[in-house]
């Protein structure tokens, strides 16, 4: 029997008799609780993330947007309304947040407000948020989605294929609308990729019957999303 | 009182199925049951806060990443309570135990908490190095070398006969 085999017996049976376990309610008590804190309001139906370039732009199916005017932006002197402590540990969460809520004080408090990586689909545990490459922050408002993406440099994506592309003081503003997945579930992404590779990305999401009716429904502008990406704040912070 | 959410089902089913075997691994991290508790009971804690973020494909290294460093953690502050006079958590054994339990604990006490994932992850469940890798966040060739010194340092106690008598020191 190879050693491999013999440590994989010993571990069986060193680990066979269970004593204790979690708890299910508890689990699911303190879930709902830090799902509660993490979120200071709630809006019904829409949500909103924002995200890191680069995503979004291999399979999906590009359309040219509207509006390809870019807005350049200073940030707004508005005080920023309070936040929750979405992962203890650092103020990325918090003061991402506030800027978006600076630009687009009509969104409700951000639903979550996570680390990723461009492995993972989704969040990472909060304790492993420094080795996060982006960070982002999701909204919900009327019936739209808003998704916002702060990625650093090392998670640069592919070439926005089919996306309006526009020179922007310090980078470069792309515009993209697709769909994926389900033909009715539209995407309005807005992203601002700077000279050293890190980016922004702030994607509106809406189920419409076209993208002509999407942009009827939407809660945010390309404008306004132009704005928020292009905010300085919205910089990955440096390891 | 709030309605419950539409995937909350699933993750109770998931808590169902899995919690045993997320037991198991922290245990062999940790070496204590009541510490492995701890860590799983964190670990489905912040799964239940990010499950309607995790795609359901990703469920099962997000809960073994989650466990994991909720193991690591547990493992620091032990660290530190035992650096300052404090009797930390230790491997309890009874009678029933039997020797190659308790040697096996004892050995894998003396490798590093990130040696010891690697050692459940790959031998206790089985996952192929990649994966271990990606629950761990580490290069596959550092899984790979931290996995043949864990088994050379292992090496005594699994070539050791087995016995029902021994002389441990609870702590």
């Amino acid at each position: 029997m190879s050693t491999e085999q013999v440590l994989r017996d010993h571990l069986d049976r060193a680990t066979s008799d269970v004593r204790g376990g979690p708890d299910l309610e508890t689990a699911v008590r303190q879930g709902r609780r830090q799902r509660r804190q993490r979120r200071t309001g709630l809006a019904v139906g829409a949500v909103a993330v924002v995200a890191t370039v680069g995503v979004g732009a291999g399979a999906l199916r590009a359309v040219t947007a509207d509006d390809p005017t870019p807005v350049a932006v200073e940030p707004p002197a508005a005080a920023p309304p309070a936040t929750s402590d979405f992962v203890p540990g650092t103020s990325i969460d918090s003061r991402m947040a506030e800027v978006v809520a600076e630009h687009l004080p009509a969104l409700p408090p951000p639903d979550d407000v996570y680390p990723s990586d461009s492995r993972t689909a989704g969040p990472l545990p909060d304790e492993e948020f420094a080795r996060a490459e982006d960070w982002q922050a999701v909204y919900t408002v009327g019936g739209s989605e808003l998704l916002v993406i702060m990625a650093a440099p090392s998670e640069a994506g592919p070439p926005c294929r089919g996306c309006e592309k526009t020179s922007v003081p310090g980078g470069t503003l792309y515009r993209q609308t697709f769909t994926s997945g389900d033909p009715r579930h539209w995407y309005f992404g807005v992203y601002l990729v700077r000279e050293d590779g890190s980016a922004v990305n702030a994607f509106e999401s809406l189920t419409a019957p076209g993208e002509e009716a999407g942009q009827a429904q939407r809660e945010v502008s390309d404008a306004d999303l132009a704005a928020l990406v292009q905010d300085p704040r919205l910089t990955f912070p440096a390891r | 009182m709030g309605r419950t959410p539409a995937w909350e089902s699933a993750y109770r089913e998931f808590f169902v199925a899995r919690q045993r075997s997320l037991m198991r691994t922290a245990y062999a991290v940790l070496g204590s049951w009541p510490a492995a508790e701890d860590a799983v009971q964190t670990a489905f804690t912040q799964l239940y806060v990010h499950w309607p973020r995790i795609q359901p494909g990703a469920v099962e290294t997000y809960a073994r990443r989650s466990v994991v460093h909720a193991c690591f953690r547990i493992a620091k502050q032990r660290g530190r309570e035992s650096a300052t006079g404090v009797v930390p958590d230790r491997p309890v054994a009874g009678p029933e135990d039997g020797i190659d339990r308790v040697d096996l604990v004892r050995a894998l006490a003396d490798l590093s908490p990130r040696a010891r994932a690697v050692v459940a992850l790959r031998f206790l469940d089985d996952l192929p190095v990649a994966e271990v890798a990606r629950v761990l966040d580490l290069p596959e060739g550092t899984v790979k070398s931290q996995t043949a010194r864990a088994l050379d340092r292992l090496q005594a106690v699994l070539a050791a006969p087995q016995t029902t008598e021994g002389n441990h020191h609870e702590h």
